[in-house]
């Protein structure tokens, strides 16, 4: 693949996205994002955190009110850039009176991709998303998981340098799943920034190098993820008996007892060693002692103040989604 | 690279356009008005209907003379100018193509094609080509079949009769404008498609409004002048459907023809009970289907390049 021709380092290199509804709706405020070529990109938010906004900015599909920055080192809409851009939206809606090499041919041409290429990409890339056999059959007839396969197809015919991705694993069984993150780590190895938008963190873990978390079109939390995740790390002790008697104990070495578990937010191996005196002296059984990564969907609950009721709220709230918005 | 993605887009809107099983309603009955013509044989040894099973022996049309030929252009004139060209034709082809455009804007679908490395004018400019195109072989389709039967059957040859190809595709594409423009701002076929009927009628009015006002004024009713003159306005501004269909029937050769036979042109026999001034009337008429193409079609076309370039001005605007 060819280097990036770039004035910039990253892939997407964009700051003071702004962006408000004709309904009033500030969907993203002075928002910057940055990826890098050869990781995988991952943008994460609550419904109505402006993720697509900013994602059908960088595709052009809607017009920032104001941006600074570079995707591919060219401005947003540039069409050499946009050659280079291999796009995925959710909810893709594809034409189902074609056939799916059809539908691969005709989004290549689009993109300017020459008629031999686009031979020889689609055979290679339907073979590469299990799609070989239903090359010749029409659409309407593909299963949501099938569509899915065939539109992450799409999105890298044109060899793309930068792979956006909304929702890529929507739709897909757990195989189809497994085989989007191998496609993925293919992707980054080959040298592409794969930039994703998500709703499944669990899937987002196993893949992402970087995330940023943007709550009401600002940036609430953004970094390595392995960072993040190493960033609070703690112990966790399950155990087996009653620990009522000894919480207040815990509490003064900063201890916490949820349900048979103790959590014990410190890797002071001698903070841990004096809360599994207290328990042993308290006749309480300890089971397992192990250091506790904390998770991105804690991560993700931290940064957007999520409790319990907060995300219920927040689908009334004035972040909520504001598809129609535009019209 | 344009040229590869405006042909890519083209040849998407004639598979979408192909698709609809209305091309094939269409075709069926292009097969249908061509076989009805063809059961019927006309010919200077006489005229029979069913294909030779019920001779008409009371009626005498021979191919070979003047009037004989002004009957077949006459009916021809209607058949496929009035009928064809003027009316059924064109709403066809609206039903066929009115989703060429929203169905390339609809959410999930649209996302994808402006991610790609073109402009949205071209992106509209490649759809709109490609549903004229679509709708230029359906034309071509009517237009040489009916030639030929009447050329094989009726023994009545006019090559220029061919030019209503164009001439359809041209009065297509005053009313397509329409149904793009709509097809922009409302996203839904069937909500472009009603309001372009309400678009025709809108330009339709004008143009009847104007001719009758004229023809009224002619044979000495007093019209207020302002009415005549706001009508032929609108009729100047708006897009000229009404002399296309005149302007084939001229081709068809029936107008002439028919004034050689002394027979009142279209319009001009409805207002014989009138009993008033013919002779005046004659040359309302006369002066009203007397169309300058040039004119005519210039400015019909200068209206819909001015609604193609809203519709695309508003593609081009907008966020999807």
């Amino acid at each position: 693949m060819a280097a990036v021709a770039s004035h910039s380092d990253f892939a997407v290199d964009l700051s003071d996205v702004t962006k408000t509804y004709a309904n009033g709706v500030k969907a993203l405020d002075q928002l910057s994002v940055r990826a890098r070529p050869g990781e995988i990109f991952g943008l994460l938010g609550p419904n109505g955190a402006g993720k697509s906004t900013l994602v059908k900015i960088m595709m052009t599909v809607i017009r920032a009110d104001r941006l600074a920055g570079t995707v591919l080192g060219r401005p947003i809409g540039d069409r050499e850039a946009k050659r280079r851009i291999g796009y995925l939206p959710e909810a893709h809606r594809f034409p189902e009176y074609l056939r799916g090499r059809q539908l691969l041919d005709y989004y290549a041409a689009l993109a300017g991709v020459s008629r031999i290429d686009r031979r020889r990409r689609a055979g290679a890339l339907l073979e590469r998303v299990g799609m070989a056999e239903w090359a010749n059959t029409r659409i309407d007839k593909y299963s949501k998981g099938m569509l899915q396969r065939l539109g992450i197809a799409q999105a890298l015919m044109n060899d793309p340098q930068l792979v956006v991705l909304d929702e890529p694993t929507d739709g897909l069984d757990p195989m189809g799943r497994r085989d989007v993150r191998l496609l993925l780590q293919e992707l980054r190895e080959e040298g592409r920034a794969v930039f994703i938008n998500s709703h499944l963190l669990g899937e987002l873990e196993l893949v992402c190098d970087r995330v940023i978390i943007i709550q009401k079109g600002r940036v609430v939390r953004e970094g390595r993820l392995r960072d993040m995740m190493d960033d609070s790390p703690e112990y966790e002790v399950a155990i087996v008996g009653d620990a009522s008697g000894v919480v207040e104990t815990l509490g003064r070495l900063g201890a916490s007892v949820i349900g048979n578990r103790v959590r014990i937010p410190t890797i002071d191996i001698g903070v841990v060693n004096k809360v599994i005196d207290v328990l042993r002296n308290a006749g309480i059984a300890i089971e397992s002692l192990r250091p506790k990564r904390i998770s991105l969907e804690e991560i993700f609950v931290e940064a957007t103040g999520g409790g319990p009721v907060a995300p219920m709220a927040r689908l009334t709230g004035a972040g909520a989604d504001p598809k129609g918005a535009s019209r | 690279m344009i040229a590869m993605q405006l042909r890519a887009i083209i040849v998407d809107a004639f598979r979408e356009a192909f698709e609809k099983r209305v091309f094939w309603i269409f075709a069926g009955m292009t097969v249908l008005v061509a076989l009805a013509m063809a059961s019927v044989s006309i010919s200077d040894e006489g005229v029979s209907l069913f294909f030779g099973l019920a001779p008409l022996e009371s009626v005498d049309i021979a191919p070979s003379t003047p009037a004989g030929r002004a009957i077949i252009g006459a009916i021809l004139t209607e058949l496929i100018g009035r009928w064809y060209i003027g009316f059924l034709g064109i709403i066809l082809s609206i039903v066929a193509t009115c989703g060429v455009i929203p169905s390339m804007l609809e959410r999930g679908a649209v996302d994808v094609v402006l991610s790609k490395p073109i402009s949205r004018p071209a992106l509209f400019l490649g759809r709109y080509i490609g549903a004229m195109a679509f709708v230029l072989i359906q034309a071509t389709f009517f237009v040489v079949l009916t030639f030929l039967v009447a050329g094989l059957r009726w023994h009545y040859w006019s090559p220029p009769y061919l030019a209503c190809i164009p001439l359809f595709v041209i009065l297509f594409s005053y009313i397509y404008a329409f149904t793009a423009l709509f097809g922009v701002i409302t996203r839904n076929a069937m909500a472009s498609f009603l309001l372009t009927i309400l678009a025709w009628f809108c330009v339709f009015a004008p143009q009847i409004a104007y001719e009758n006002l004229e023809k009224v004024e002619s044979i000495g009713w007093k019209v207020d002048q302002r009415w005549i003159d706001g009508a032929r306005l609108l009729k100047t501004i708006f897009p000229n459907t009404r002399e296309i269909p005149r302007l084939a029937g001229q081709l068809i050769g029936a107008t002439v023809e028919s004034q050689t036979m002394g027979e009142p042109q279209e319009g001009v026999a409805d207002m014989v009970f009138l009993k008033l001034d013919m002779q005046k009337a004659y040359e309302a008429e006369a002066r009203i289907s007397n169309v300058d193409f040039v004119t005519s079609v210039g400015s019909s076309l200068l209206f819909e390049a001015v609604v193609v370039m809203i519709a695309m001005w508003k593609f081009s605007r907008r966020d999807f």
